[in-house]
């Protein structure tokens, strides 16, 4: 399948390199922009097994994922009984803004992938998020990517087996997720959800969970189970057996000695053993706490009263694809008067470029002032919104800090405390003085420091971290910062996951989440909790900002050490995030039920207060020095240097090919980058030559090179193609059969300037040398061809399965083209082409479309339109001329939309959804005039020009294995404006809507 | 239960397929000449049928290449055979290669189907070769006329083959150790260990007594003549590599770190070698490192390979890259050498030199009395199978598909040294 795949694209560049040149054709291409605001100086640290890729300012960072990497390494050397003989190539970056940069994987990365493993070059291209843990976990599970990969690849060669089969993705992801450590709380709350909701997928069915978040989780949970029951040695032995069957649950039933569906229940029925034992006592969510906003995925909640009494919850959500900030009014009980309405419109516009969802909270000051952060061009800014105005007041950016999480008022609502990652990749807690536009760093060290929320008396700020003495086992714990004093001291302490912490509204205590280990070391349900808040004298508040713990006297240990009460407010099911204890004596939260994310509200916290689930005292005079990792620094280091490009093979295909017409052609295309990806080149080599003695005649050559490190993107090349070529947009070629013989050679420049991710400007320039030469029409003709064009695109559409469901697109574009030598070709280029798709219930889109294009000029080239991605019930290429204006429109609804679940029977052959839709088309083509009244009847028909040609009908879309989009339509054509209903017409193709 | 190590039915139908071009375009043999037939060197792996993978001979480094042998596909944990002159080298690819140990040329060449894991068998100038998938997993051959003789064996074997009188032994993947007549291939005899449980290991030979161990850790002593139970003992871990015996000690080296020697004749432990690696239940990193939280996330555990066994010494390498000789008669530490990537190849020992070949493609000589390194070099690919000897000739196979002969160089300057 491989080789078939770089077959057809060997043959696609040496397509585009024939057409490209010489068509004239200019069209724009639509997207979004990945943007490279940052110029990486990267370095190179050179441990025993790996070249660590990093930053200046990411240094301490990288020196700490060396150390990781080498431990690691060490640990899956065992587990694997197997070594690396290649060093492989381990590229960091400090934060996801950065990571969402690299080049080394040319799609968007978004919020919340942790990392990946790339096979081409072998690369693990991982960022850090300001958790120093996380960072350790991914780069294992990375590296257990690569051990993985190594072994199979050498299990597939020994063997001789073909090499298009690799183990299924339940299996690698869940092997790297198993051995990057223990089940973690996300994975605890998945799995039992899992169980509890009864939406566990079998192992028999696993393929349709593919990729998604269900999957890594599950897969964790089998080959845990598989490990346990089997022995890990059966791991490796799965993989040994790989070579077997082309069919791995074959492969499974030989390794476990086991049939594959007994395999299957054994997990399930261990799975439920494993979690149905805690479900006494346990409360659902949705049975205990109200509903305020349960469709889609929602977070962040924070309340608000006005000074009219009115009250609304705020909180982040994905109801329809974009991510929004959502407000919903609610009576006094926090029941919604209605459905949640977007107040901040994301993911649309360059000023809310991106919501982090579940990473940031909102907070609102007492005067009605929301803050809440985006992702603003290279940076996370905080903006502030006045609710009661209902407008933008101002948007903060901060120079140095990368990712801004989490911002908090204080209670005069002069200042914003906040956590963010700066360059270095430690999350640290920063407070901003709106009224002097001051900056103040509150700590500074590797710890993650998250979550920060100011007191009701405005002189502490508790917030979250891994700087507790447990943390060394990746616990969190809340702690309180003094702003008289500078101090840091414990508000809760012990090996727990202590997240979120808000204030109550009289300040005595802080309301937090917390997932707590049992005896075997698994994670129990996040639930609500809460801690007494630390006196203005506590001994524990003696830390001096680094994060030092450090006792003031023996006294102050003695008085703190009756230790402090936390009351567990909830037992809930799985898991609530981001409490907050409203004056109204309700918690609203996010809870976490049925693989779904829900604002809700427990009234009567104060009853939830006094009489708690479960009591816990914990001494945080037991506090011990600090955690700290281990590290390998440059001179502990093999080699430390800057980073050189150095250009390695990507791809390398041939291709011989004969055709009746064409004759024999061969030809090869290679393509190199960079270790970063930051820099392509292309080389495409070919001959059509019809005899030896045409042969350096008939060579066609093109090497191209694409530089992408910077923000502006530029693209130069050479080529010279030549020979006997089909020009549907010659205007001298015929029209049946447009073949003409032409040599020509040049080069050509492109620069892409990105506004912002939606707009971006291209131009482009090139110089050729042309000869035609037309035989049949007695044409011959040389030009020096001078080409510049201008573009400016915009792209901020959302896509489904099927193709875009909402937001605009539209490109303009100028080009013009002349012989600078001898006058023959001198044409100018006009073309515009704007999509808008409405959203008109969530299923069901209404797209329209407009476009319009021009050459006019001496030998200006014919532009082409007709089958199913443009003007359908016209076969394709066959409306062509000069000019022409399109418009198409089309409604979109579902018809089938998740076929897996109602038709599990569909499921096998990869049905993903069925859509329908209703189109109207229309276009009209022209050349001297509009009408054509100088031509005849026949070349009017055979062009389709000179009159407005459409088709009204409907169609299906039939989307396989998520990716192919089987189109099938059936309407009647129409001609002469639409006068004139020519016939009924049925189009078969492939492709996305437009 | 059911069957399942059947090929599937389009495989059956590709094999015949293949089979038919196969014989449109003229099969290989295998045929060896008499004087090969009548001195077989190393002729079981390890050999001997104790496993020993141990020679008296000086095999003193630094040591050159003598030739280089593309076998055309890769190797598992399979000894090479040495008879004569001549070197049989079993691939993954399902292929024998007969190779001349002087020039390295092949001079024959036979199919048997799918991969051969496991080290054939020789005797009375019949090989018998293990095969790792699919039916008939066993397969005999004349080597003299190349004649096919037999086919038998419903379920894959994996690992060696041993042959005791007129019968060859061997354990399958689904835990049964069976015996067949060497003359028609009939199954004489078998036993299953355990159920599923499959048998990696190549059992050793004491005289009258076989000794077989499964992935399940259960070592048995059976009557070769009729497969019955003399002793049976648990190594505490899954056993995957081969044993090693000596005339009072059977050797098992598990995969979670144990090396044991038990008493040949009663199955009871003489003495036992763990490699640990902290404490149960948690990792211990090296200085500066975390502890794993306890839990269900075991700590790594170590892969032993088979260990070689010399009359003083015992030696054998690990996952965890650290060769180690223990005394052979308590099971003391002699030595460790860190030989800087995991070991899964059984060492060969020989005077005075521990040969060790390792997974990061190194070929590494210790001092056998102290482990201090002598003598390396690196080979295109990892080495994860054992050795063989014709007396100071080193037979070593590696990734991605060599077999190599290294010879005592006379000079030392062209090699690496220490």
């Amino acid at each position: 399948m491989l080789c078939l795949r770089l077959r057809h694209f060997a043959l696609a560049v040496l397509w585009c390199a024939v057409a490209l040149p010489a068509t004239g054709q200019y069209t724009s291409h639509f997207g979004r922009n990945k943007i490279q605001y940052e110029n990486f100086d990267w370095h190179i640290l050179k441990t025993e097994h790996f070249d660590i890729y990093h930053y200046e300012e990411m240094q301490e960072l990288a020196e700490y994922g060396a150390a990781f990497a080498e431990e690691a390494y060490e640990e899956l050397q065992n587990r694997f009984n197997f070594s690396l003989t290649h060093r492989p190539p381990l590229i960091f970056y400090s934060s996801n803004l950065h990571f969402k940069q690299t080049n080394i994987t040319p799609g968007f990365i978004p919020d919340g992938v942790g990392g990946f493993f790339e096979f081409l070059k072998g690369r693990v291209v991982i960022p850090a998020n300001g958790n120093v843990h996380q960072f350790r976990r991914v780069i294992r599970h990375e590296l257990v990517h690569v051990f993985t990969y190594a072994k199979v690849l050498r299990v597939i060669r020994d063997h001789r087996v073909p090499p298009e089969r690799f183990l299924p993705l339940w299996f690698t992801e869940g092997l790297a997720e198993y051995w990057s450590g223990t089940p973690d709380a996300s994975h605890e709350m998945i799995m039992r959800d899992a169980v509890y909701s009864n939406y566990l997928v079998p192992l028999s069915n696993i393929y349709r969970i593919s990729g998604t978040f269900l999957m890594y989780k599950q897969g964790e949970a089998l080959c845990r189970f598989l490990a346990e029951t089997w022995g890990e040695e059966k791991l490796l032995r799965l993989m040994e057996n790989f070579w077997k069957d082309r069919d791995f649950r074959h492969v499974l039933e030989v390794t476990f000695l086991e049939d594959f569906h007994e395999i299957d229940r054994k997990w399930q029925e261990w799975l439920r053993e494993r979690y149905f034992q805690e479900i006494d006592g346990l409360e659902l969510a949705s049975l205990e706490a109200g509903g305020v906003a349960t469709e889609g995925f929602n977070a962040k909640p924070t309340f608000y009263r006005f000074p009219d009494g009115s009250r609304k919850v705020y909180f982040v959500g994905n109801l329809t694809g974009y991510s929004n900030v959502y407000q919903v009014e609610i009576d006094s009980l926090f029941r919604p008067l209605g459905e949640p309405e977007i107040l901040i419109r994301g993911e649309r516009t360059d000023n809310f470029e991106a919501l982090h969802v579940f990473e940031s909270r909102m907070g609102i000051s007492g005067d009605g002032k929301l803050a809440f952060v985006t992702k603003s061009g290279e940076t996370d800014v905080i903006h502030v919104y006045d609710l009661v105005a209902n407008t933008l007041l101002a948007t903060y950016g901060f120079d140095g800090l990368v990712a801004v999480h989490s911002p908090a008022w204080s209670p005069d609502g002069n200042r914003l405390v906040f956590s963010s990652i700066t360059a270095s990749g430690f999350s640290d807690l920063f407070v901003y003085d709106i009224a002097a536009g001051q900056l103040h760093q509150l700590t500074h060290d590797s710890y993650d420091d998250l979550d920060p929320s100011w007191s009701p008396d405005g002189r502490r700020i508790a917030f979250s971290s891994d700087r507790t003495t447990t943390g060394k086992h990746n616990a969190y714990n809340i702690f309180a910062y003094d702003l008289d004093e500078g101090m840091i001291g414990y508000v809760t302490f012990g090996e727990r996951l202590d997240h979120s912490p808000r204030w109550s509204p009289d300040g005595r205590q802080v309301v937090f989440t917390s997932a707590v280990q049992d005896a075997d070391g698994r994670y129990g349900a996040q639930n609500i909790w809460t801690a007494e808040a630390p006196p203005d004298a506590s001994p524990e508040m003696a830390s001096f900002g680094s994060g030092a713990i450090a006792f003031q006297s023996d006294v102050a240990a003695d008085r703190a050490s009756s230790g402090r009460r936390l009351r567990r407010l909830t037992n809930l099911t799985t898991s609530a995030f981001d409490p907050v204890w409203t004056k109204e004596g309700h918690l609203l939260f996010t809870g976490f039920e049925h693989m779904r994310f829900s604002i809700r509200s427990l009234p009567a916290a104060d009853s939830l207060w006094a009489h708690p689930r479960s009591e816990e005292i914990v001494d945080p005079t037991k506090a011990e020095e600090p955690w700290t990792f281990a590290r390998i620094g440059l001179q502990d280091s093999e080699e430390s240097v800057r980073y050189r490009k150095q250009f390695t093979l990507d791809l390398a295909q041939t291709i011989v090919s004969q055709n009746p017409v064409w004759g024999t052609q061969g030809g090869a295309a290679l393509a190199f980058s960079d270790l970063m990806g930051d820099d392509k080149w292309f080389l495409t080599v070919y001959n059509n030559a019809r005899g030896s003695s045409d042969f350096l005649n008939s060579l066609n050559v093109a090497i191209a090179r694409q530089q992408l490190h910077r923000r502006t993107n530029i693209a130069y090349g050479l080529y010279r193609f030549a020979g006997l070529r089909y020009d549907i947009t010659d205007p001298d070629a015929a029209r049946e059969f447009p073949t003409l013989w032409e040599t020509i050679y040049g080069g050509y420049g492109l620069i892409s300037y990105p506004i912002s991710m939606f707009r971006r400007v291209e131009a482009s320039t090139s110089l050729s040398w042309d000869d035609k030469s037309i035989p049949w029409a007695q044409v011959d003709r040389q030009a020096l061809l001078i080409s510049n064009s201008v573009s400016l695109v915009h792209d901020n559409v959302l896509w489904g399965m099927n193709g875009p469901i909402e937001g605009y697109r539209g490109s303009v574009m100028t080009a013009w083209t002349t012989d600078v030598l001898y006058s023959n070709v001198s044409y100018l280029t006009f073309a515009g082409d704007v999509r808008h798709y409405w959203r008109l219930h969530r299923y069901i889109t209404f797209a329209s479309r407009g476009m319009g294009r021009m050459n006019t000029g001496r030998e200006a080239r014919l532009f082409f339109m007709g089958g199913s991605w443009d003007l359908r019930g016209f076969p394709l290429f066959s409306v062509r001329g000069q000019k022409m204006w399109f418009t198409s429109h089309e409604l979109r609804f579902p018809i089938l939309l998740a076929p897996w679940l109602s038709l599990p029977v569909l499921a096998p052959l990869g049905v993903a959804n069925l859509h329908g839709a209703f189109f109207f088309d229309a276009a009209h083509a022209w050349n001297a005039s509009y009408h054509e009244p100088g031509l005849s009847d026949r070349l009017r028909r055979q062009l389709n020009i000179g009159e407005t040609v459409g088709a009204i009908g409907g169609g299906l879309r039939l989307n396989l294995f998520g990716g192919l989009v089987l189109r099938y339509d059936v309407g009647y054509r129409y001609r002469d404006g639409f006068q004139y209903r020519e016939r009924f017409f049925k189009q078969f193709f492939f492709g996305w809507d437009f | 239960m059911a069957r399942i190590f059947r090929s599937s039915r389009v495989s059956g139908r590709l094999a015949l397929l293949a089979a038919v071009i196969g014989g449109m375009s003229g099969c290989s043999t295998l045929r060896m000449d008499p004087q090969h037939i009548m001195d077989p060197v190393w002729p079981v792996e390890g050999g001997d049928t104790f496993r020993s993978n141990a020679v008296p001979d000086q095999v003193d480094p630094p040591l050159q290449q003598r030739w280089r042998f593309n076998a055309q596909a890769g190797f598992g944990p399979v000894s090479p055979l040495v008879l004569g002159d001549a070197i049989l080298v079993a691939t993954r690819k399902g292929e024998v290669h007969a190779v001349d140990l002087e020039s390295g040329k092949r001079f024959g060449r036979d199919e048997f189907g799918d991969a051969i894991e496991g080290t054939p068998a020789y005797a009375d100038g019949v090989l018998v070769v293990p095969v790792a998938w699919g039916g008939r997993a066993v397969r005999a051959s004349d080597l003299l006329t190349g004649d096919r003789l037999w086919r038998t064996g419903d379920i894959p074997v994996s690992s060696g083959l041993t042959v005791w009188g007129d019968f060859v032994l061997a354990g399958d993947v689904e835990g049964y150790v069976r015996a067949w007549r060497l003359e028609d291939g009939e199954e004489a005899w078998s036993v299953q260990l355990d159920e599923r449980a499959g048998i990696y290991s190549t059992p050793v030979l004491i005289g009258d007594t076989l000794v077989v161990a499964s992935d399940r850790g259960r070592v048995a002593a059976l009557d070769p003549s009729d497969g019955s139970l003399f002793w049976s003992a648990d190594a505490g871990a899954p056993v995957q590599v081969s044993l090693a015996a000596t005339e009072d000690m059977v050797f098992v080296a598990t995969t979670r770190g144990s090396l044991r020697a038990l008493d040949t004749r009663s199955g009871g432990l003489r003495w036992a070698y763990d490699v640990t690696n902290g404490e149960e239940g948690e990792y211990v990193a090296d200085q500066g490192g975390l502890a794993m939280r306890r839990g269900s996330f075991a700590p790594p555990q170590k892969y032993l390979s088979a260990p070689a066994a010399g009359a003083r010494d015992l030696v054998f390498g690990a996952s965890d890259g650290i060769v180690r000789s223990l005394d052979i008669e308590d099971g003391s530490l002699n030595w460790e050498a860190n030989a800087s990537a995991a070991v899964s190849a059984p060492p060969v020992i020989t005077a005075e030199t521990v040969y060790v070949g390792t997974m990061g493609g190194l070929l590494m000589g210790f001092d056998r009395h102290d482990g201090s390194l002598i003598w390396n070099t690196e080979l295109d690919g990892r080495i994860k199978s054992a050795f063989a000897l014709k007396e100071s000739l080193l037979i070593v196979l590696a990734e991605p598909r060599y077999v190599y002969a290294y010879e005592p160089d006379p000079g030392d300057d062209e090699t690496e040294g220490e």
